[in-house]
C-alpha cells in the first residue's frame, strides 16, 4: 500500500496515517450532497407553501376511501408515502 | 497511556466467529422469507389468510433480514476480523464488541416479531419502530467506538484501504439513521416521522439510496479490498485508483437519492441533480470493480481451480453490471418506463444476490475455516456446488424480472388511438405470472446454495475447534 512516499500538502499519506483526520474528512465529504438537496426544500416556496385552490384531503374525507372494498389502510400510512414506494 | 488491547498477544476472534456463523444462519432465514413472498406473488392464497403472513408484512421482514441480519452480521464479522489483522492489534473494548453482537441479534429478533405483527414506520428499509431505532443507535455508536478505537491503537502506521471503506460505511450509516429515523413517538410502538410531504420523501430516499450506497456497497468494498488480495495472494492492483475511487464514491453516492423520486412533487432541479450525480457515480463504481478484478492480473489461472476466488470475482462482475444498470435507470426517460415495474426488483437483486451475496459468501468461505482452526472448508466440492446453484439462480431471477419489468412498463403506457388505455392493470399482472414463477425458481436455487453453505459451515465448525490466533510481532515500521 505504502509505495507512495511523496509527502506534502496533497499527499494522501497524511490522511491515511491519521485516524482523526480520516474521520473528519469522511464526515465532511458525506454531508455535502444531503445539505444541498434537502435543506433548500425547507425554504423553497414550491415545497413549503400550499398550492392555491388545492383542496387538501382531510382524515374524515379519506376514511371512506381507505376502507372501500376489501382494501383497508391504517390511517398511519400517508398518501405521499404510497406514491414513492418502489 | 497504553490501552489494554495494545498489550494483548492474541486477536479477539470470538465475536468474529459469532457474527460469521450468524451470517450464514440469517442468510438462510432471510432468503427463505424471500422465497415465501416470491411464491405469494405467483399464488396469493399462500398467505393462508393469516395477516401475519401477508405479503405487506413479510416483505419488510425479508428486506430487513437479508440486509441488516445477513449483510449486517457479515459486515460486523469481516470488519472486526480485518481491522485487527490490518492494525495488528486486538479489538479495542472487547466487551463492547461482544455487546454489539448480542444487541444486534436483539435488533433482528425485534424485527422478526414486530414486522409480521404489523408495527411499521412505513419507511422503506427503516420500518422498525422507534424503540428498536434507539437500540440500533446504541449498537452503532458502540460499533464505531470499537472500530475506530482499534484503528486509533494500531501498531502499523498506515490505515489499510479496506478500513477506509468500513469507516465510511460506519459513519454514513450513523448519519443516515439518525436523520431519517427522527420521529415523534405516539405510544410504545407507534410514531410519526419528524418530516412531512416532499421533505419526508427526500430525506427517506437520501437514506434509502445510501443504505444501498454505504451498507450494501462501501462496507462490502471493504470486504473486497481485504479478501480478494488475500485469496489471490496478490497486492491490490492500484493504490492511486483506490484513493480516487474511494473519495469520489462516498462523495457522489450522497447526491443520488432523488432518482427514486422522478416525476413526483420533488422540485425539478433536485430530480435533475440526482440524475446527473447518479450518472457520474458509474465512474467511481467501476473504479472499484476494476481495482478488484485487476488484482488478479498475473494470477488468472487461480480462477480455474479456486471456487472462493470465483465467488469474489463473479460478485465484482455483478457489481459492475448493476452499477451500470443503475445510472441508466436513473435517466428520467428510462425511469419513466422502468419505475414501479419489476425491472427495479431485478436491478436490486442483481446487486443484492450477485454482488452483496456472492462477496459475503466468498469472504465467509475464507473466514470460517480459519476461525475454527481449519485450512479450508469441510467440503470444497460443496463450495463449487453452491457457486453454480447461486449463479444460475441469479441469472434466472434477473432475466425474468427484466423481461417482466419492460413488459409491464410497455403495457401500462400503451394507449389506443382514442386515448384510452390498451390494457387494464390486472392484464399486466396476469401477463407477469410466468415470470413470477421463474423468479421463484431462481430464488429457490439461490436458497438451495445457501443451505449447502449452512451444512458446510456446520461440518467445518464441528470438525474444527475455536482457536486463538497470536498477533505477529510488531513489524519494523511500527
Amino acid at each position: 500500500m505504502a509505495n507512495n512516499k511523496a509527502s506534502g500538502a496533497l499527499s494522501h499519506e497524511r490522511i491515511e496515517t491519521n485516524n482523526f483526520l480520516m474521520i473528519v474528512l469522511i464526515l465532511l465529504v458525506l454531508l455535502v450532497g444531503g445539505l444541498v438537496e434537502i435543506v433548500p426544500l425547507f425554504f423553497q416556496k414550491s415545497t413549503t407553501e400550499p398550492v392555491k385552490g388545492l383542496q387538501p384531503y382531510t382524515a374524515p374525507a379519506l376514511r371512506p376511501l381507505f376502507c372501500s372494498g376489501r382494501i383497508c389502510l391504517r390511517p398511519s400510512i400517508s398518501v405521499g408515502q404510497q406514491a414513492h414506494w418502489s | 497511556m497504553a490501552f489494554s488491547n495494545t498489550l494483548a498477544t492474541t486477536y479477539d476472534d470470538k465475536v468474529v466467529r459469532q457474527f460469521a456463523v450468524m451470517t450464514v444462519v440469517w442468510g438462510v432465514i432471510g432468503m427463505l422469507v424471500g422465497v415465501i413472498i416470491a411464491a405469494q406473488l405467483a399464488w396469493p392464497e399462500l398467505n393462508l389468510g393469516i395477516s401475519w403472513l401477508s405479503y405487506g408484512r413479510l416483505r419488510p421482514l425479508h428486506t430487513n433480514a437479508v440486509i441488516f441480519a445477513f449483510g449486517g452480521c457479515g459486515l460486523f464479522a469481516a470488519s472486526y476480523y480485518v481491522v485487527q489483522r490490518t492494525c495488528q492489534v486486538r479489538l479495542f473494548a472487547g466487551g463492547l464488541a461482544s455487546f454489539t453482537f448480542w444487541a444486534w441479534q436483539l435488533v433482528i429478533l425485534s424485527a422478526v416479531v414486530s414486522l409480521p405483527l404489523g408495527f411499521t414506520q412505513g419507511k422503506e428499509y427503516a420500518e422498525l419502530e422507534w424503540p428498536i431505532d434507539i437500540l440500533i443507535t446504541v449498537v452503532w455508536v458502540s460499533y464505531a467506538i470499537v472500530f475506530f478505537g482499534t484503528i486509533g491503537t494500531r501498531k502499523v502506521r498506515h490505515i489499510y484501504v479496506a478500513n477506509w471503506f468500513f469507516g465510511a460505511f460506519i459513519l454514513a450509516v450513523a448519519l443516515l439513521h439518525l436523520v431519517n429515523s427522527a420521529a415523534i413517538p405516539a405510544g410504545y410502538l407507534k410514531s410519526y416521522s419528524a418530516y412531512a410531504g416532499v421533505q419526508d420523501a427526500m430525506v427517506q430516499w437520501w437514506y434509502g439510496h445510501n443504505a444501498v450506497g454505504f451498507f450494501l456497497t462501501a462496507g462490502f468494498l471493504g470486504m473486497m479490498y481485504y479478501f480478494i488480495p488475500k485469496q489471490a495472494e496478490r497486492p491490490v492492483y492500484s493504490y492511486r485508483l483506490s484513493i480516487v475511487h474511494f473519495w469520489a464514491l462516498i462523495f457522489t453516492y450522497m447526491w443520488a437519492g432523488p432518482h427514486h423520486l422522478h416525476y413526483t412533487a420533488l422540485p425539478d432541479w433536485t430530480q435533475s441533480v440526482g440524475m446527473v450525480f447518479s450518472l457520474i457515480l458509474l465512474a467511481p463504481s467501476w473504479g472499484g470493480m476494476i481495482n478488484g478484478i485487476m488484482t488478479l492480473s498475473g494470477a488468472w489461472h487461480k480462477l480455474r481451480d479456486d471456487p472462493i476466488l470465483r465467488f469474489l470475482i463473479v460478485s465484482l462482475s455483478f457489481y459492475g453490471m448493476s452499477t451500470f444498470e443503475g445510472p441508466m435507470m436513473s435517466i428520467k426517460t428510462v425511469n419513466a418506463l422502468s419505475h414501479y415495474t419489476d425491472w427495479t426488483v431485478g436491478h436490486v437483486h442483481s446487486g443484492a444476490l450477485g454482488w452483496v451475496g456472492l462477496v459475503t459468501m466468498g469472504s465467509m468461505y475464507y473466514l470460517i475455516p480459519r476461525l475454527f482452526g481449519q485450512k479450508q472448508m469441510y467440503s470444497v466440492k460443496a463450495i463449487e456446488v453452491h457457486f453454480w446453484t447461486a449463479t444460475i439462480g441469479i441469472v434466472i431471477y434477473i432475466a425474468a424480472m427484466w423481461i417482466a419489468g419492460v413488459m409491464q412498463g410497455l403495457m401500462w403506457r400503451s394507449i389506443n388511438p382514442d386515448g384510452t388505455l390498451t390494457y387494464s392493470f390486472v392484464e399486466s399482472v396476469k401477463a407477469t405470472f410466468p415470470f413470477y414463477v421463474l423468479r421463484l425458481l431462481g430464488g429457490l436455487l439461490y436458497l438451495g446454495g445457501m443451505l449447502v453453505m449452512l451444512w458446510n459451515t456446520f461440518k467445518t465448525a464441528t470438525k474444527g475447534r475455536s482457536v486463538t490466533v497470536t498477533i505477529p510481532a510488531a513489524v519494523a515500521h511500527a
